[in-house]
């Protein structure tokens, strides 16, 4: 059992904040992943739980424990760094078996954890091996094998498939997420990849600036963004936005763009200053000008097999629609016409960039 | 073409660094006349090993050759010590002031040997420490270019190591002794060589703090051969050739480490 407990923690470094302060309780059992852009203060966050960075203010607790200033050997933390930080100098048991060895425990049970963990991660023909006579992904595997022979109660995992090939990254997450299914551990994962963010956390934390933006399951994330910067984070490709104003005309609301207008349904105010985010799986072309379509010229065409990216000029302004292929493909300046979906439709505040409202469009 | 071109300039090149120590070679095995002729003669006309025999009937010769090894192993063994402990603070502990303090280290190097020569000589006679290797060796067991050369390299070492030793529950000793120490050997090495190198071949401080033969090292030994000898070139030359040879036989025997040992941080291997 393991429940780790932030409470206000915060780091500030002489020049900038890395981290604001933020409460944040990690169930026992949880893939927690802290996702945002490089800078955002995500890996900061996890060097604070590892004990390799005292915050600034604020306590930690695993398992109501304090910890805050408690060394890192003493947590029963383990991480796997980003880029590994295997012993170059052992060989993959000795790596394994090196913390094991710390704590004094005999032969025979080091010579069993590790012999477990290697067969979970198909490391065992290659335990006499140095680090440098390993591919990429069985150096991740000996990291992951470190974490795992600890048995710790959590573990913090940096970014540790950002030096794979795209094929393997794919093929190792499908592997965690496996694993974390057997070990039942606790995990934070930090990543900057929204992919990895949203197929492997059961929660995300996502931030940006050393801000927490939103905390919540990725499904949630993706449907109800508090913000603009939640919104085109999660999502490939992401929201795309259009600006304009929300004009209330009795029950209905009136999307005004840039010489077009959408008719909305739901709940919402008028507003003068606004973005209405649209995912691009929820946007349409259709050849004729229809009601609550609007014209669009086409800049680029991005076929990547099963669906095609079109990137297109709405006035002065430039989305992105998805659509499946085979579909006739349109041609390079050819202007159709484009029509949002039955999905939602979000509306974020111009300036300060929070979610308004979501709405449906009128039909 | 091109190929040949290199190698013979490698050779002019090799040839022409080598050619004081070929002469000393060639000298050694001449006669006390063949040596005194003028112009000089290059090519010994016979093997005339005599001149080694004189060289160590002369002077204790071996016995410098011990005296000098002695010293500086030990100084060698200090260097290593002291350098790598201090490195490894600079490298990997944090401390206040650290960047000021390294400053200052490093000025040190700046400061030549010879305008402490003299306050090292008196701190050494009121320890009463004159002919005796604790003073031949002990004023040089601190170097800053050493403690330098080795933060360097470990600053090399990548960070997260340090971090996952740390987590794995490894001490800041336990980390210096199987993680630092291991994985530095290149600069270990180059700094060995190089202190090594360094104390066998010093005049000055020997000069200046012994007094007896027991205690004399091999480079004030060389100078005694000159002056008990008059001028006789090819005793001298025997000498030398004598107590080259060990450093030589270290040379190339470390060169190769030594070598990477210096460029080490341009490229990480």
């Amino acid at each position: 059992m393991a429940t780790i407990k932030l409470q206000q923690i915060s780091k500030s470094f002489t020049d900038h904040i890395a981290v604001a302060p933020f409460d944040l309780t990690i169930e026992d059992g949880e893939f927690l992943v802290l996702v945002g852009p490089s800078g955002c203060g995500k890996t900061t966050t996890l060097r604070i739980l590892a004990g390799l960075e005292t915050p600034s203010a604020g306590q930690l607790f695993l398992d109501e424990k304090d910890i805050t200033n408690c060394e890192p050997k003493d947590r029963d933390i383990a991480m796997v760094f980003q880029n590994y930080a295997l012993y170059p100098h052992m060989n993959v048991y000795d790596n394994m078996s090196y913390a094991l060895k710390l704590r004094k425990l005999s032969k025979s049970q080091i010579a069993a954890a590790v012999e477990k963990a290697a067969t979970m991660l198909g490391l065992k023909d290659l335990l006499k091996r140095y680090p440098r006579e390993l591919s990429g992904g069985q150096q991740q595997r000996v990291a992951l094998g470190r974490a795992i022979v600890r048995q710790p109660k959590v573990f913090l995992m940096d970014e540790p498939l950002s030096n794979l090939d795209a094929k393997l990254r794919v093929q190792t997450r499908a592997e965690l997420i496996a694993l974390h299914n057997k070990l039942k551990t606790t995990i934070v994962y930090v990543t900057h990849d929204q992919v990895e963010a949203m197929t492997m956390g059961t929660r995300i934390v996502i931030m940006k600036d050393g801000f927490v933006q939103q905390i919540g399951k990725p499904i949630d994330l993706y449907n109800r963004p508090v913000n603009r910067f939640v919104a085109e984070f999660i999502g490939a490709p992401p929201m795309q936005f259009l600006s304009g104003s929300i004009v209330k005309n009795e029950e209905n609301l009136i999307f005004q763009g840039d010489g077009f207008a959408l008719n909305l349904q739901g709940r919402g105010e008028a507003a003068s200053e606004i973005y209405l985010g649209i995912r691009p799986e929820n946007l349409h072309l259709c050849t004729e000008k229809t009601p609550n379509s609007f014209s669009a010229q086409v800049l680029i065409v991005e076929n990547i097999g099963s669906e095609a990216i079109i990137h297109c000029d709405v006035g002065h302004e430039k989305i992105a629609i998805k659509i499946p292929v085979p579909q006739t493909l349109p041609k390079i300046s050819e202007i159709l016409f484009v029509i949002p979906g039955k999905g939602d439709l979000h509306i974020f505040a111009k300036g300060s960039e929070k979610s308004m409202a979501i709405v449906q469009l009128s039909l | 073409m091109k190929d040949i071109l290199r190698y013979f300039f490698l050779t002019a090149a090799a040839f022409f660094i080598l050619a004081p120590f070929l002469y000393a070679v060639a000298v050694s095995f001449e006669t006390a006349s063949e040596a005194a002729t003028f112009p000089p003669q290059f090519i010994p006309s016979g093997f005339y090993t005599d001149s080694y025999s004189k060289a160590i009937a002369t002077a204790p010769i071996f016995h410098f050759i011990l005296n000098s090894f002695i010293v500086s192993i030990l100084v060698t063994a200090g260097q290593v010590f002291t350098c790598s402990l201090a490195a490894f603070a600079f490298a990997f502990l944090e401390f206040p002031y650290k960047k000021l303090l390294f400053s200052l280290f490093l000025s040190t190097m700046m400061i030549p040997w010879e305008a402490t020569i003299i306050p090292n000589y008196f701190t050494i006679r009121s320890l009463e420490w004159l002919d005796t290797y604790q003073g031949l060796s002990v004023p040089f067991f601190a170097s800053a270019f050493g403690t330098f050369l080795l933060r360097q390299y470990f600053q090399t070492l990548p960070r997260e190591i340090f971090e996952a030793a740390r987590m794995d529950g490894c001490g800041h000793f336990r980390f210096f002794i199987t993680m630092v120490l291991p994985l530095s050997r290149p600069a270990l090495a180059t700094l060995t060589i190089y202190a090594f190198l360094t104390t066998y071949n010093q005049y000055l401080w020997p000069l200046l703090i012994t007094n007896t033969d027991t205690m004399r090292t091999v480079q004030i030994g060389l100078a005694m051969l000159q002056w008990d000898q008059g001028i006789s070139w090819n005793t001298t030359m025997a000498g030398i050739v004598l107590v080259s040879l060990p450093t030589i036989l270290l040379l190339v025997l470390g060169q190769k480490q030594l070598v990477r040992g210096l460029t080490a941080g341009s490229t990480k291997g």
